[in-house]
């Protein structure tokens, strides 16, 4: 696992190595420390990362316009920041989990787990951000009907026809997606809201059929407990 | 409740009227013949006067004996025959008679060594209804003056008896109405200004006040007060004066209300006119009352105008006023009125008028320094909500306890240095929070212990520097502790592995300066960013409130980092 820290704390930026090293273990890679975003940022650049934890607030600069830019990219982001009632608008735009300070060794480690097990509060996330052609854009998550992975990045398909790529894989969007979206293929995750019926195809196929009569094939080993959960 | 209401509603309209009687007939006169000398024959009606002359140089009656005056009086056909009396008013001693009929004297001349007795300004005679007979008559006087001025200008009202005599009365009444409530306001405003010394314009407005109760009073104390001829003089000189008070007063109480920019070149050019007309004109009491209040009126209108033009509050009300009155004045200027002249009672209305514009424009300007000051009370615990909340913000407390948790963790002896430092910090703001100004030792020890919080958490060396620091001199509290957090955010060591604060204090002939440098790297400041940062906010408000208009405060880059200067005008 490749982190890196952008916090202008160097104090608090060392207590957050520390206990990565404690919960990651070997499994960590490299660990870098930045104090600046503009650093940070080039080291997103570079693209070798996994995980971002971040302080909203480094040295007076807004730390939500750089959450936005951020929330773009494919890996997770861990919010760390004094600032509490920040947590739900950064949960809004898609943050794996949001730390306030000041925190310990559990608290992090909590927030570190969500990346193994999924979903276990159910999260908030109202807005995807993606980038379209150069600039990047808020998309309300209940603008998409479904979404269908395609290796390492992502393609939404939205209610108004459209198409947009997102470079997080289909597992990382699933973690922050809300309950309302349910993995039903291996490369598909859809809004059960705009699910109408099951069909059974010849050859004990499954496919889904959404309102817009569009029909997306359902995993086999997902068709059981697809129907207890949203059809029985 | 309202039966006492209406009572005094209805008493109040009956006094108004009273004065206001109906069929009133009178004959008024300023015309008479002069002539030195004395005889009885020119007592008579019918004797021959074309030789006399109709004004004579006060030098040549002054102390020259006796001389006569004759005044032709007529009494229409509708003249009610009885009770008549004769109002005279002129100065000297004298005999007066009806037709060659003695009907009685004023004063005592001064012959054979003896002083004369004065007659009173105004006098009553009255007339014998049996001499009561429509057509001409012929009032004679038969004189001795021996003191000059005013001049032998006389005028007759012949009229009813009662009439003559209620009829000043009743006028005069009112304008000792007006005397009263200008006497009140004087009253109050010199206890608001003896309570408030530096209120001049409420002085100006006393003062204003008074002198047109002065000026009320002398005008009018001839209708009811019957004075010796001399003080007739010197009424008319003191009226004089006060018509020239009035005439700087005005202006000047609205220049300093609506902070008119060129008040000394506008006073100098009113001193220089007044000066030049009561020079001029002061032989002639009327004329000279009359131009003074021309000036008073016209330089007021340009101050109000120029007033309004800048939309200062209560200045269309003033400017309505006086236009009012100006035009008012204009248009019966040449009224008659009885015994008096009716600009006499205009201008007082309109007086009262310019009072009550001025009244208003004083409450209004309270108003708005009422405001003005509850509004700085306000600003003043802002300020002291905002330095109290300095250490209190979550990017601060927060942070500071994360790092302090980490410190006690790792290394707990160092851990307890911090809380000193942090305790330290605390307790210096606590003792600041209440004062808009602190001693420059405690600023200090606020920044020292705010520098070694911070490099606790930023594992930064802060190097303090302090010149020239002078221990009596105060400051606004946490003002250069905020220059040091913005240095702190927006600064980074440089090869030198440290960040330098340095505080110089100068003080010069005018002025004294604070200047704080830090010495470090300069951050890419967001290229976004204009608007003014909070810490900055709170340096100025900060600054104005202790010291308001005379600071400067200038922020900048230097080679060496950045630099930030408050000066302080100390004139």
């Amino acid at each position: 696992m490749r982190i890196l820290i952008v916090e202008d704390e160097a104090r608090i930026a060392r207590r957050i190595e520390r206990m990565l090293r404690l919960i990651f273990g070997e499994s960590i890679v490299s660990i870098r420390k930045e104090d600046t975003l503009e650093k940070g940022q080039e080291i997103i650049a570079e693209g070798n990362i996994d995980l971002l934890f971040l302080d909203l607030n480094l040295n007076g600069e807004n730390g939500f316009d750089i959450l936005k830019s951020v929330l773009t990219e494919s890996f997770h982001t861990i919010i760390i920041s004094a600032y509490k009632e920040k947590a739900i608008e950064a949960f809004e735009y898609g943050v794996l989990d949001f730390v306030p300070k000041p925190f310990d060794l559990e608290r992090l480690s909590k927030a570190c787990s969500r990346i193994k097990d999924k979903k276990e509060t159910g999260t908030t996330t109202k807005f995807l951000a993606i980038k379209k052609r150069g600039k990047r854009l808020l998309l309300p998550v209940e603008d998409i009907k479904y979404i269908k992975g395609a290796g390492i990045y992502t393609e939404l398909y939205l209610k108004n026809g459209d198409i947009e790529i997102h470079n997080k894989s289909l597992e990382n969007l699933d973690l922050i997606l809300p309950d309302t979206f349910e993995r039903i293929h291996k490369s598909y995750l859809v809004e059960m809201r705009g699910a109408k019926e099951i069909r059974v195809e010849p050859g004990s196929k499954y496919s889904l059929v959404l309102q817009s009569d569009e029909s997306l094939p359902i995993g086999r080993t997902r068709y059981k407990e697809l129907q207890e959960k949203w059809f029985s | 409740m309202n039966s006492k209401i209406s009572f005094f509603l209805y008493a109040f309209i009956a006094m108004l009227f009273c004065s206001c009687e109906s069929n009133e007939v009178y004959f008024e006169s300023e015309d008479q013949l002069i002539q030195l000398g004395d005889s009885m024959a020119w007592a008579a009606k019918d004797y021959d006067d074309r030789h006399w002359v109709e004004e004579m140089e006060d030098e040549y009656i002054t102390d020259k004996g006796i001389f006569w005056t004759r005044s032709k009086i007529f009494i229409p056909e509708q003249f009610e025959l009885r009770n008549q009396c004769i109002f005279v008013g002129a100065t000297g001693a004298y005999q007066a008679y009806w037709d060659g009929t003695y009907v009685g004297a004023n004063g005592e001349f001064g012959a054979a060594g003896k002083k004369e007795i004065p007659g009173t300004y105004l006098a009553y005679f009255l007339v014998p209804d049996s001499l009561l007979v429509p057509g001409w008559h012929v009032l004679s006087l038969r004189t001795s003056k021996s003191h000059e001025h005013p001049s032998q200008h006389a005028y007759f009202v012949l009229g009813d008896y009662f009439d003559l005599l209620r009829g000043p009365v009743q006028l005069s009444k009112f304008m000792f109405m007006f005397a009263g409530a200008f006497l009140l306001t004087a009253i109050y405003f010199f206890f608001v200004f003896f309570n408030a010394p530096k209120e001049y314009a409420s002085l100006i407005f006393a003062i204003t006040c008074l002198v047109f109760c002065s000026l009320l009073l002398m005008e009018y104390v001839k209708l009811f007060y019957l004075y010796p001829y001399p003080f007739q003089r010197t009424r008319m000189e003191l009226i004089g004066l006060f018509h020239l008070l009035i005439s700087v007063l005005v202006p000047v109480y609205f220049m300093i209300q609506f902070s008119f920019p060129w008040k000394k070149v506008f006073l100098g050019m009113l001193l220089l006119t007044t000066v030049f007309l009561q020079y001029n004109y002061h032989y002639n009491f009327d004329w000279v009352a009359a131009y003074h209040d021309i000036v008073m009126w016209i330089f007021s209108l340009l101050i109000v105008l120029y007033a309004s033009l800048e939309r200062k509050k209560g200045a269309l009300t003033a400017l309505l006023a006086i236009v009012f009155c100006c035009l008012t004045l204009f248009y019966t200027f040449n009224w008659g009125f009885k015994y008096v002249k009716a600009y006499d009672i205009i201008l007082f209305a309109c007086f009262f008028i310019v009072v009550l514009a001025m009244l208003y424009v004083l409450t209004i300007k309270r108003r708005e320094e009422r405001l003005a000051y509850e509004e700085s009370l306000v600003v003043s615990e802002r300020l002291k909500n905002e330095l109290l909340k300095k250490n209190i913000k979550p990017h601060f407390i927060m942070n500071t306890l994360t790092s302090l948790i980490d410190w006690i963790e790792e290394e707990p002896k160092e851990g307890v240095k911090f809380i000193h430092s942090l305790a330290s910090e605390f307790e210096v703001l606590n003792e600041m929070a209440d004062n808009k100004q602190v001693s420059i030792g405690q600023e200090i020890k606020l920044c020292k212990s705010h520098l070694q919080v911070m490099s606790y958490r930023k594992e930064i060396n802060y190097i303090w520097e302090a010149y020239g620091i002078e221990e009596r001199e105060t400051i606004p509290p946490a003002i250069i502790h905020t220059i040091i957090e913005n240095g702190l955010t927006h600064s980074f060591p440089g090869e030198a592995g440290s960040i330098t604060f340095r505080l110089t204090f100068t003080k010069e002939k005018g002025y004294k300066e604070y200047l704080v440098e830090t010495i470090g790297q300069n951050r890419k400041r967001e290229k976004k960013s204009n608007r003014v940062g909070t810490g900055l906010k709170y340096i100025k408000a900060r600054l104005q409130e202790s010291y308001p208009n005379q600071w400067e405060l200038n922020s900048g880059e230097t080679p060496i980092g950045w630099e930030t200067s408050i000066k302080i005008n100390t004139l």
